[in-house]
Order: structure tokens, then sequence, then C-alpha cells
């Protein structure tokens, strides 16, 4: 078996080193120029093919000039950070709308006709990403670029409205961060409507609790530590141990046994205990029973806590008699 | 918490705020100041659009529940009860270039919540949050025991005598089982602030301390025969501090921080009375105790220094330090059993330590517009440095020494992992909106005391997107991985034979794998008032080596939404989600002997799930001028099939085994767990003037479940033989909360 599988292995390497090979030739030989470096200081690069064309040389108009048509854009406008001008690094203490949507004179003298250099809905998503982050390249937002958002095409503006937020906080697109995330990770958000679930239907917690969109060091776009079981046991300390005796899965990845997104099992297990221990615990006597319908309503091993009523310290135990998790 | 003062004093306390956010605004806007000294058009403009310098709301009534069933279930995160409430407070003003932020919600309620914001624009940012997050599991658990002190549970001797005397009598005495709430509540105080020192300076810092008292549902045993279910004790405390400085200037971004979480438990043991016996015997305890959770300490460093580089590249490199330790605590003896000889403990504290670092090493570039390359390296070692315990004594169920014989369960294993990971992927896009790409993952694991001390993940995946018009939105991801194990099969088999276990047995989350997984979303918008979307995912674990234990997982979900927004002030949404998730795990019923060995006595348990959510919205702003009306529904169904199958399995069973025919009697197949969750809430405001407004609220819960281990049916009584339970249970429920109330913005 070993030979074989270092074969396929190796095939897999080579195919794979191929492939990847291959993408980057034929993508060199598309032969787009390479922007200038820099390029993505703001003014932001748009490219729009009827705002380039026709904006182009446009000139700083000014916010007044701007909000006397967009009337609807002023209120989510001045409400937010943007327009506070004491932060030098806002667009109001800058030039104002056209900071993001590039120099507007053309567009203000024929509005029908000519858009404005940065048309948000007509940009690429890495042209529209590099108007945000111009200025949000710090703290939260400092790990955008390469994160896997980034590298899907998904864009500031896939989430947030600064002109139509619906949001309380954040300038969402959505009531809640739930719906917004709802929009591509449906199925996790379907499990939050499960019987067991983490509070956040109850607006005590959101994905951003755990996760930060917009990049971070951990995997799973996990807010903090450095894996799984670090960012789960960041909030629930006492799984953290170390143990004198320690359950492998629960030190390894919490998520072996629990998903956290929900589920219908108690204690957000992936699968019903007995049967979740008995996917490893396989050795003579109690952990190698059929549990069937006989036996359900009448041995203690499957009814109420099941396993964990005599193992019920199943994240480890710093009892000396705690081998099995018993004490 | 629910007095009636409190809620009429916080609306009142807020009146002279909220007078005076009547009156016009004399100052002069925070931002106008600072805005001038910056000569730029639109700080110049800003005098003749000055900001709101205060606004906010605040929603009170009253509010109604209607229960029947669990209520414990309904309110298990939040606080629905009767009177008045003050649901949400926002306010938010600027003054001499400060503005502030406070919110309140549920105010007075068991999950109120507080936050403040103060942000001097450019230089300053400050927040501070209080928040309860009540945890209610049961309304309906009885107990005999009762907690004397911390950490100690006692049933009345008397009723001790009298079952230790006739087992019989526990049925009697379990009639006298107090009932209580079952549950615990978290009280989290957080503060931090952001101070911009410098143009390119960011520090920041957060510190929150948790405090969670309550109970969780917990349980002891005294051997195969006698176990008992109680409640444990919940007084913990975690204080958790970060704080970061970050430095960005041109090309680099470089940020070192500080981490440090120290965790403390005020009961880390638990004493439960033997409900059977009343008096310790050399054969039988009276009482058992169990250690909790220990107190424990993370501190760690960590670093960043990223670097922008020509042609739209990106290296980053990250690195962090931390170190784990328990708190030291002496370690329990092994039995609190009097009648039993002290056994020597081989130390007195569990001196838990273990190191953790991390290293991560990116470079993403973008050379031209058609290429995007990113490669990661990334490390992360838990190494365990705790001592190995060494055990040859053992007290399993406080009533009785045993000596522990087997050499592989003399000495603790403590646990550590080291992991190593490599990415590297391609992407082109080739012509607008589309693209494709390909790469591919080694992952490395090494393990202290696992069975695999060395597993390799290898994956190769392919993507095809198309982001950037209206008409489609397409991302799609295909991935394969191979997982294997390294290790001498043989001395595998023995080291699993020496615990007791098939050696054919392989733990899932380590065996050899053959994954597979797509995943494809996709969305339209054929209208400006119309988006459509939906999404497929599919994935197949097949843990290839396994002869026993998980087999296989296999999931299936499929989503389908639609968003109908014809104006600002009209909009509905409908959205549809199923999920599959089957799996197979193998196992041999068998006791020690001739049994072990015995294929006929295999089996197999075959595991669905599924769910069908529907979730829908729609939202009416100004209709007829003066009402909004919300509307939102959602329905979860959830089933859960356990289906044993003894013999051979269909289409399952590995190349290399011989089907042999079952001598295992025909195992009566378990019922269907189902379970039903359906929501609506309906929401008719009415505006009585620009700021006032009033309405009605109505939601609507229903719960239906039928659970084999935790229903009604299931648990029948709190003593069940050779049991004392807590009548901890999943019980459906019907509820209906009403709200009246007036809404005031300014």
């Amino acid at each position: 078996m070993g030979p074989r599988l270092a074969t396929l292995s190796g095939k897999l390497w080579l195919s794979t080193a191929f492939l990847i090979w291959l993408a980057a030739w034929a993508g060199m030989q598309a032969g787009v120029q390479a922007p200038a470096p820099g390029a993505g200081k703001s003014p932001a690069p748009g490219n729009s093919p009827q705002g380039i064309a026709l904006a182009a040389g446009a000139t700083f108009v000014g916010e007044k000039a701007c909000l006397g048509c967009h009337e609807e854009q002023r209120a989510s406008y001045e409400r937010s950070p943007h327009h506070w001008a004491a932060d030098p690094r806002s667009p109001a203490a800058k030039q104002g709308c056209e900071t993001c949507h590039g120099p507007g004179s053309k567009h203000a003298a024929d509005p029908d006709h000519v858009k404005v250099v940065n048309d948000f809905t007509a940009m690429t998503p890495a042209a529209i990403n590099a108007t945000c982050v111009t200025c949000h390249n710090r703290g939260e937002h400092a790990l955008w670029e390469g994160s896997q958002h980034e590298r899907r095409d998904v864009t500031c503006t896939s989430c947030h409205s600064l002109h139509k937020p619906l949001s309380d906080t954040g300038f969402l697109k959505a009531k809640t961060e739930t719906e917004v995330c709802a929009t591509c990770h449906r199925d996790k958000a379907a499990k939050l409507d499960r019987s067991g679930h983490m509070p956040l239907r109850e607006g005590k917690m959101a994905c951003s609790t755990c996760h930060n969109m917009h990049g971070s060091t951990n995997v799973k776009l996990l807010r903090k530590g450095d894996s799984i079981a670090e960012m789960c046991t960041s909030c629930h300390a006492d799984k953290r141990g170390p143990f004198l005796f320690e359950h492998a899965p629960s030190r390894d990845g919490c998520v072996t046994c629990h998903d956290p997104h929900g589920s219908t099992n108690e204690r957000m297990l992936v699968v019903k205990t007995p049967m979740l221990c008995q996917r490893c615990h396989v050795g003579t006597r109690h952990p190698s029973t059929i549990y069937d319908q006989a036996l359900i309503t009448t041995n203690i091993r499957v009814y109420a806590r099941s396993c964990v009523t005599c193992h019920a310290n199943i994240h480890g135990s710093n009892h000396p008699s705690g081998r099995f998790f018993i004490r | 918490m629910r007095t009636l003062p409190l809620l009429l004093a916080i609306p009142i306390a807020l009146l002279p705020v909220t007078l005076a956010a009547q009156a016009p605004a004399t100052s002069s806007t925070g931002a106008a100041t600072p805005a001038a000294q910056v000569s730029t058009p639109a700080a110049e403009e800003a005098e003749d659009h000055p900001l709101p310098t205060t606004y906010g709301s605040f929603d009170v009534g009253v509010r109604s529940t209607h229960l029947d069933g669990d209520g414990a279930r309904y309110e298990r995160y939040r606080d629905l009860g009767n009177g008045l409430f003050l649901e949400t407070v926002r306010f938010a003003t600027a003054r001499r270039g400060w503005m502030f932020d406070l919110g309140a919600d549920h105010v007075g309620r068991r999950d109120q919540r507080y936050d403040v914001r103060v942000a001097l624009p450019g230089r300053l940012k400050l927040w501070g949050r209080y928040d309860q997050i009540p945890m209610l599991m049961s309304r309906t658990t009885r107990t005999l025991f009762t907690e004397t002190s911390a950490g100690v549970l006692e049933i009345d001797n008397a009723i001790q005598a009298q079952v230790q005397a006739q087992a019989a009598y526990l049925a009697t005495a379990v009639q006298t089982a107090t009932r209580f709430d079952l549950g615990s509540r978290r009280h989290i105080a957080s503060g931090g602030a952001e101070w911009f020192a410098g143009r390119d300076v960011i520090i920041s810092s957060h510190v929150q301390h948790m405090n969670r008292d309550g109970d969780i549902p917990f349980g002891g045993s005294f051997g195969h025969g006698n176990v008992v279910e109680t409640f444990a004790p919940v007084q913990h405390t975690l204080t958790d501090f970060d704080s970061s400085a970050e430095y960005a200037q041109g090309h680099v971004l470089a940020r070192g921080g500080y981490t440090g979480s120290w965790f403390h438990n005020d009961v880390t043991a638990l004493t439960f009375d033997n409900p059977w016996r009343v008096t310790d015997s050399a054969s039988a305890g009276s009482r058992g105790r169990t250690a909790l959770a220990p107190s424990n300490s993370f501190v760690g460093v960590n670093g960043l220094l990223s670097y922008t580089l020509p042609y739209k590249s990106r290296a980053s490199v990250y690195g962090s330090l931390g170190s784990l330790h328990d708190a030291g605590a002496p370690l329990l003896p092994f039995t609190v059993n009097t009648a039993l000889p002290v056994i020597p403990l081989d130390r007195s504290t569990t001196d838990g330590h273990a190191k953790t670092s991390s290293i991560n090493l990116s470079f993403t570039s973008r050379p031209v517009q058609a290429v995007d390359v990113d490669l990661r390296f990334r490390t992360y070692d838990y190494d365990n440095r705790t001592p190995q315990f060494l055990v040859t004594q053992r007290v399993g169920y406080d009533n009785a020494v045993s000596a522990v014989t087997t050499p592989a369960l003399q000495e603790t294993e403590p646990f550590g992992v080291r992991r190593a990971t490599f990415d590297a992927d391609v992407r082109l896009s080739p012509v607008r909106a589309f693209s494709a790409g390909a790469g591919f993952g080694h992952q490395s694991e090494e393990r202290t005391y696992r069975i695999f001390e060395k597993t390799t993940d290898d994956t190769v995946r392919f993507l095809v997107d198309s982001v950037g018009h209206q008409w489609l939105t397409l991302r799609s991801k295909f991935e394969h991985t191979q997982r294997r194990g390294e290790g001498d099969v043989a001395a595998i088999s023995a080291e699993l034979l020496a615990i007791g276990e098939q050696p054919g047995m392989r733990h899932f989350d380590i065996a050899s794998r053959n994954r597979d997984r797509v995943t494809i979303t996709a969305g339209t918008v054929p209208f400006n008032t119309l988006s459509i979307n939906g999404s497929f995912a599919a994935g197949k674990d097949d843990y290839l080596e396994s002869l026993f234990g998980l087999r296989d997982n296999r999931h299936r979900v499929y989503s389908l939404g639609m968003d109908y927004a014809p104006s600002d002030y009209y909009g509905a949404g409908l959205s549809y989600s199923f999920e599959r998730y089957t799996s197979l795990s193998r196992s041999r019923q068998a006791n020690p002997g001739v049994q072990f060995d015995d294929a006929t006595r295999n089996w197999a348990a075959d595991t669905s799930d599924r769910a069908h959510s529907i979730i829908a919205h729609a939202e009416m702003k100004q209709f007829r001028q003066k009402f909004d009306v919300n509307v939102f529904a959602d329905y979860n169904r959830t089933r859960g099939l356990y289906q044993y199958i003894t013999g051979p399995v269909p289409d399952r069973t590995l190349p290399e085994e011989v089907p042999v025919p079952t001598s295992l009697p025909n195992p009566t197949q378990l019922p269907l767990v189902k379970s039903e969750l359906a929501r609506g809430n309906v929401d008719v405001m009415y505006a009585l003037s620009e700021r006032w407004g009033i309405g009605v609220s109505v939601w609507y819960e229903r719960y239906r479940v039928s659970d084999f281990t935790l229903d009604a049916d299931a648990q029948s009584r709190l003593d069940p033989a050779g049991a004392l339970l807590l009548g901890y249970q999943y019980l459906p429920y019907t509820a209906t909360t009403i709200w009246g109330r007036a809404v005031y913005k300014f």
C-alpha cells in the first residue's frame, strides 16, 4: 500500500505542478500590461469603459457639487466616518466624494452621458477593493490582500454599502451580519436555526465574533489564536488544559466532535452519542455494543447524557483516576 | 433585575438628553473645527453641511409571552419575560470634536447589554461594553442533590440509608426531588482603546473580563450499575488582555502584539453523594469525587511584517509564541472513599505546561491583471511539555483499588501536535469576469501519543469563477485530498490491542482518507430589483484503510434564494436549503476472548441526517405613508436516522474484507430523530409623527421534537434502573410573544 500511495502522491504533485506552471504561462501570454507600481493609490483606478473614456481629464469639483444632486446619499455619508474630516485619512479630509469616485468635473457637467471615473457598479472586483484598501489597510483590514475572500473576488461592496446600509453598524447590505454572510454561506446560516446553536440568532454573537472576514493569521479566517482549538478555548477556557489526562480530539480540534454553526444534537455534536463515540471506540464490551431500540430506554449508555454521563470529563481530567474521564 | 423602578428610571434619566436633542444644535460641530485646519475643498464645505450632532432612538413598551411547553429552550439565550421593556436605546452626539455613541439593549433583563463608544476622529477610539448572556437549559430539571458548599452535592443521609437498605426506595425518594432552573449566565465587561499615535502608528488594547456562574448538567458513576446525573457548579472567570502596536508607512506594515488570558475556576472539584450508599466500604463509596476544569493561563506574543512589492505583490511574515500553564493547583487524591487506602501520587500537581508557536509566510502577487499567484507556508506547534504521570493503581469509581497492569495505560499521554502546511495557487483571468485556477497543498502533521505519529495531506484544487457582471456570479471549486498516516501497521495493531481496541480501528481524525469536495455558488441579477442565488456543495470522505471506526462521510447541500426589492420601500426574500449528511461506521460487538476476533459479530451504523430550511422575509416601509411592516418566517425540519446493519454492508465493504454472514441477532432499528422549529415575526409600526411611532410585534415559535435519548418518552422517570437523573429533556413548546411598543427617534 505504501509504494502505491507514494506513486499516486508523486503523480498528484507532478500533475499539480504542471497545471500551475501551465496556468501561469498562459496567463503571462495573455499579455495584459502590468500596472505601474503604486497603482491603486488614491484616486483609485476604475475601469468602467465609459467612465474612463469620457471622464478622462476630469478635475475635482468638491463634494458640495456632488451632494447637490446626490441628495439621497447625503444622510448616510454624513453619518459615516467617511465624513469625519478631522480624521486626516477620511475622504472628507481629502477630496470628499471624489476621493473614492474620482474627479467629477466632466460628470457634473454632463451627468447624463459621462460617468464618474470610479463607477463602482462597473468596476472589476480588484479595482473596487483597491479603492477601499487605499485607506482601509490597517488593523481589522490589514490582512485583506491574500485573504480567502479577496482571492475569490469578493469585494468590499459585496457586503458593505456606504450609501444604503441596512445595519446599525458596519454599513452592511443587510440588517445583520448573519444575513450578509448567508448570501454565500447559506448552509451555515441554516444551521443557526437548529436546536443546538450559539446565540447568534439572539444577537449575542455574530459571525465576526469568531471570524475576521477581512483576513486573519489563523485558519478558516478565525479571529483569534493560531489553531481551531485556540480559537474555541479563547472563550471556552475551561477546556483549555493542559490536563493530566487528555482526550486527543479535543486537543487537536474541537470540530472533530462539535459543529460550531449548529446541530440538532445536544451540545452541538456532529452526531448523536453513543454513535459519535463509537466512531473511534469499538473495543470490547460496551463501546462495541449495538444500542438498538430494545436498549434505548433501559440502558443508561444511550439515553440522557449517554456516554458522557459516566465519562463526564470528556475534554480532559486532572484527576489521578481520570484515565477514562470518569473522574 | 426586572424591577419596574429600573425600567422607569432609565427613560427618565434619558429625558434631559432627549430634550436637549430636540433643541437646535447651538454648538459648532465637532467635525467642523478640526476640518477647518485641513485646507481641502471638502473641509471647507463641511461648514455648509454641518454634521447632525445628535441623533438616536429608544424603543419602549410592554410585552407578554404566552408559553406552552419548554420555556427554557424558547429563552435559552434571552429573556422574553412579561412586563415593561426598554428594548433598545441609541444615542449619538458630537461635542467639541469628540463623537459619542451610547447603546443599550434589553435594559434590566437577564440578557442586557450596554455599549459606549467615544472617538476623536483620527486620534483616538475608546469603547466599552457590558453584556449578559444567559444560557437557560431547563426549567423542569429536578434533583435530590443539594449543594451544601461549593462543589459538594449531598443527598439527605436518611434517603441514602433507606435506599442502601432497599434500592426500590429511590422511586419514593425522587418524589421529593427539588425542581430547579438549570443554566448559567455570563457577565462580560470589556473595553478597548485605539490610539493613532501619529500618522503611521496605531496602538490598540482590549481587555475583557467574563464571569460565568450557574450550573451545567454533569454526570458521575459509581460503577456500571449505578450512575447519577448531577449539576456541576460553574463559577469561572476569564480575563483577557490583548494589545498591539501597528506601524504602516509606504510599503511596510509591521505589527507587534501581546496576548494574555487568565482562566480561574473557583470550583475545581465536585463531590457528589452516592444515592445507593450512605457509608463507605472497601467495595463501594458513599460519595464520588471528580476533578473539574483547572485554572490556567495563556500568554503569548506575536508579530507581523508585511511588505508591498512591485507588480501588486505582497510578502508577509507572521510569527507567534505562546505559553500555556495550569495554575498549579494540587491534584486530588485518588479517591474520596475513606475506607480505601491512600495511594501515593506520582507528583502533587499536574505541572501542565505547553509551548505554542506559529509561523506564517505568504506571498501574493498579481504581476499582470490576468494572473494571480498565492503562496503560503504555515507552521503550528503545540508542544505539550506536561510530564508524564505514572499510574500503577487507580480507583475507578471511588469504590475499589485496582492495579493498572497494562503498560500502555500506566502513563499519561500529553498530546502534542506539530503542523506544517504549504499551499500554492495560481489563478488566471484571461477575459473580464472570468477566472480559473489551480493549486495544491501539502500538510504534514506530527503528533505525540497517537496511533499515527505522522500524517500527510496532499490536496489538489481547481476553481472556476465568474465575477464582475450582473448576469452571472459563479464561484466553483473542486478539491481532492489524500491523507495518509505513516507508521508500522504491526506496531499500531499492537498498541490498539494493548488498550482493548480492535487492531483494524483507525481514529478518523487522523486516519488515512481520500476526500473529494465540490462547492458551487451562483447568483444572477436579471433585473436591478431581483437577485437570485443558489449553491451546491457535496463531499465524500473515504477512510479507505479503516476496518473499524468511521468508514465514510458524505454530504450534499443545496440552497436557492431570491431577493426582490422593487424600491427602497419594499422588499422580500425567500430561501430554501436542503442538507443531507450520511456516514457509516463499523464495529464488532464483542467481549474479550473468542468474540474479539469473530468477524460474524461485525456490525455497522448507517447514519443519515437531513435538514430542510426555509427562510422568508418581507418589508414595507412607509406603506400608506404611515406604516412600516416587517414580516419574517423560517421553518427548519430535520430527520436523523441511525440504522444498524449486521453482516456485510452493501457497496461499502472493504475490498480486502471477506464478507461473512452475521451471527448477531437482528437489531430492532432505532426510531427517527425528528425536530421541527417554526418561527414567525410580524412587526407593524405606525408613525404618529416624524419622531414618534407606535407599533405591535408578534413573535411566534413552535418546536416539536422526538428524540430517542432525550425526549420525555426516553426519560419517563428520574430513577430508571441503576440511575438517578436530572430529567433534562428535549421538550416541545409553542410560544407567542406580543409586544406593544413606542419608538422615538431624534
